[in-house]
């Protein structure tokens, strides 16, 4: 059969063949999609079999590059005529409506009851620079069956029968003002897999049921409860960070290292903000936790600041409750000149070592000032982790070279526990610190 | 007892046959990135030859080569990127065959790599030298083509590449 087939091919002359028509349909889209839209659409005339292979892809985007080549009028209406020529199921839509002022939202609006009966699935809209004029997700959205959601400064306004995307597994939400009243504030998402809201606000009634949420990342939305989590048992991936001060008060009374650690027993992965770790170290410092968060193999600390002793006290605790911890990484921040000198003794104590340190393979920090105290944890660190294999700190730009060389001499004469254990010394760039964060 | 020990040594190896008849053996961790050898493995359809009757030796050297690179673990981000680079700079057929071979044995990220070559070589062209570079015969009368462009006038502003390469 084979042969035949390279006999045939050999045949009607070698090279000859059009391959590229031949292919099956969802590759032919798959190529279309590394496309601009330009490109994709101009392949309808070059042949017959080609007249409605890109009116048929079932994917979408229309982004800032597509948006912003004309005048915010020809692309509505370009994007318009696209959408009433496909053939077929839309079910990924991309859509950056930055260019389109907001008095034309409504526009917007009728391509969304278009796409909403028409199979959509995934759904990203971006609106980055009407920064005054958040686009308001219409009501026909809130039914459909979405399974991936991202958005950009919008606003999340359900109808009152929203119950929540019982199929979504993915939710991305940055600069999201929530509308909600308590009436329809518990979502129930029973898919979702990963929720990440990043500057989002109204979110004070927010309440999820997500019994297979994974990945949990929030950045600076100041009003959530992470009460709102606590039955997520299957979280193995969390993190909290901010950009503001979260004062205490605004958070949860019952909010403390030791409640929400044994809710999520089974996390893996943990990224916090230093004002997060502020507050949930806040309660009895000395004793350990309770939970022993065995599964826990990444730490995550960003801007960190070695020069803090409520954050210092928190750090040690929990790598006292994490006994098979493998990657330890900082992105270091310098506190203010005021700042109290940490006492450097908590590094010494014996115990504080134990056990966290016993299975960790990497030590990372980025932006590295070489302060004293983040040297006397560089030494602690080389000190009592066995197993250590590679010791990365990445300088900030601020230390000139001289105050390098000096740094990284006296790193090299701190006694190493491991054998096998590695320095990487190496300058810092913004890059490093973003592919960190996606782990 | 002897046998079922020696099955199991078998079992980390898979052999795959190409449509030419050349026999390649790769160890079964590393073939099972394709999700069609995965499914066989599960199914216990691996025992013996599996034969890839679309896949032909030259192209099955090529995605050998590129999984064995994608599932090493001493390679990092950076020489990976940099071998996927250097691994779509060749003829537009050869793409084309390793594309089908990536469709049929599903290696979802081999055929996406592929794809994206593809779209780099249609890129600003005009659909003229996409027909020559392709081998595409357009069917269509001039009154019916033009019509077409019509629908979407703007698909077709600005500078286009009239270059076969």
């Amino acid at each position: 059969m084979a042969m035949t087939d390279s006999c045939k091919r050999l045949a009607v002359g070698g090279d000859k063949l059009d391959r590229l028509t031949d292919l099956p349909i969802n590759v032919i889209h798959q190529i279309q999609d590394h496309m601009s839209i330009e490109d994709a659409s101009k392949m309808s005339v070059l042949s017959r079999a080609w007249r409605y292979v890109w009116a048929s892809n079932p994917k979408l985007v229309f982004g800032a590059r597509f948006c912003t080549k004309r005048t915010p009028s020809d692309t509505i209406e370009i994007i318009s005529t696209i959408l009433f020529q496909h053939h077929g199921a839309i079910k990924t839509f991309f859509l950056d409506i930055s260019i389109i002022p907001s008095s034309q939202h409504s526009v917007v609006d009728r391509w969304m009851l278009f796409l909403s009966r028409n199979g959509l699935v995934n759904l990203t809209l971006q609106n980055q620079n009407n920064v005054n004029a958040p686009y308001k997700l219409p009501s026909y959205v809130y039914g459909v069956g979405l399974e991936r959601l991202g958005l950009l400064n919008c606003i999340f306004r359900p109808p009152c029968s929203f119950r929540g995307f019982h199929m979504l597994k993915w939710i991305h939400l940055m600069r999201v003002a929530f509308e909600l009243d308590v009436a329809h504030s518990s979502l129930w998402m029973p898919n979702l897999k990963i929720l990440c809201f990043v500057y989002c606000s109204g979110l004070h009634f927010f309440n999820i049921h997500a019994p297979e949420l994974s990945i949990l990342f929030l950045h600076s939305c100041g009003t959530l409860k992470l009460s709102s989590f606590m039955e997520c048992g299957m979280l193995r991936t969390l993190g909290f960070t901010s950009q503001e001060e979260v004062s205490q008060n605004r958070q949860d009374k019952a909010m403390n290292l030791t409640d929400f650690l044994s809710c999520w027993h089974n996390v893996s992965h943990l990224i916090l903000g230093r004002y997060f770790l502020k507050v949930l170290a806040s309660d009895t410092r000395a004793e350990s936790l309770p939970t022993r968060l065995t599964n826990l193999r990444s730490l995550y600390f960003a801007h960190y600041n070695f020069d803090d002793e409520d954050q210092i006290f928190a750090l040690l605790r929990i790598l006292r409750s994490c006994p098979n911890l493998k990657i330890l990484q900082f992105l270091s921040s310098q506190g203010n000149i005021g700042d109290m000198e940490v006492d450097v003794n908590y590094f010494e104590e014996p115990d504080c070592a134990e056990p966290g340190l016993n299975n960790l393979q990497t030590l990372r920090i980025s932006r590295f000032y070489g302060s004293r105290t983040e040297l006397r944890f560089v030494r602690f660190i080389l000190g009592f982790a066995p197993l250590l294999r590679k010791a990365i700190l990445l300088v900030d730009s601020s230390i000139n070279e001289s105050q390098s060389l000096k740094i990284s001499k006296e790193l090299l004469r701190f006694p190493r526990a491991s054998p096998k254990s590695e320095i990487v010394f190496e300058p810092w760039s913004k890059k490093e610190t973003i592919l960190v964060l996606r782990c | 007892m002897a046998e079922a020990a020696s099955s199991t040594i078998e079992k980390n190896n898979l052999t795959l046959k190409s449509s030419y008849g050349d026999e390649f053996v790769l160890e079964e961790s590393i073939a099972i990135q394709s999700v069609t050898i995965k499914n066989m493995v599960e199914d216990g359809c691996s025992s013996s030859v599996i034969p890839l009757s679309k896949v032909d030796t030259g192209t099955l050297i090529k995605v050998i080569e590129y999984m064995k690179m994608h599932s090493s673990t001493s390679s990092n981000e950076e020489e990976i990127q940099n071998f996927d680079k250097e691994f779509v700079r060749i003829s537009i057929k050869t793409i084309l065959n390793i594309l089908e071979a990536a469709n049929f044995l599903d290696i979802r990220s081999l055929l996406d790599l592929c794809a994206e070559a593809v779209a780099n070589r249609i890129k600003n062209k005009t659909p003229e030298v996409v027909r020559k570079i392709f081998n595409i015969t357009s069917d269509f009368t001039p009154e019916e083509e033009a019509e077409i462009r019509n629908e979407t006038p703007w698909a077709f502003e600005g500078d286009l590449d009239h270059s076969l390469d």
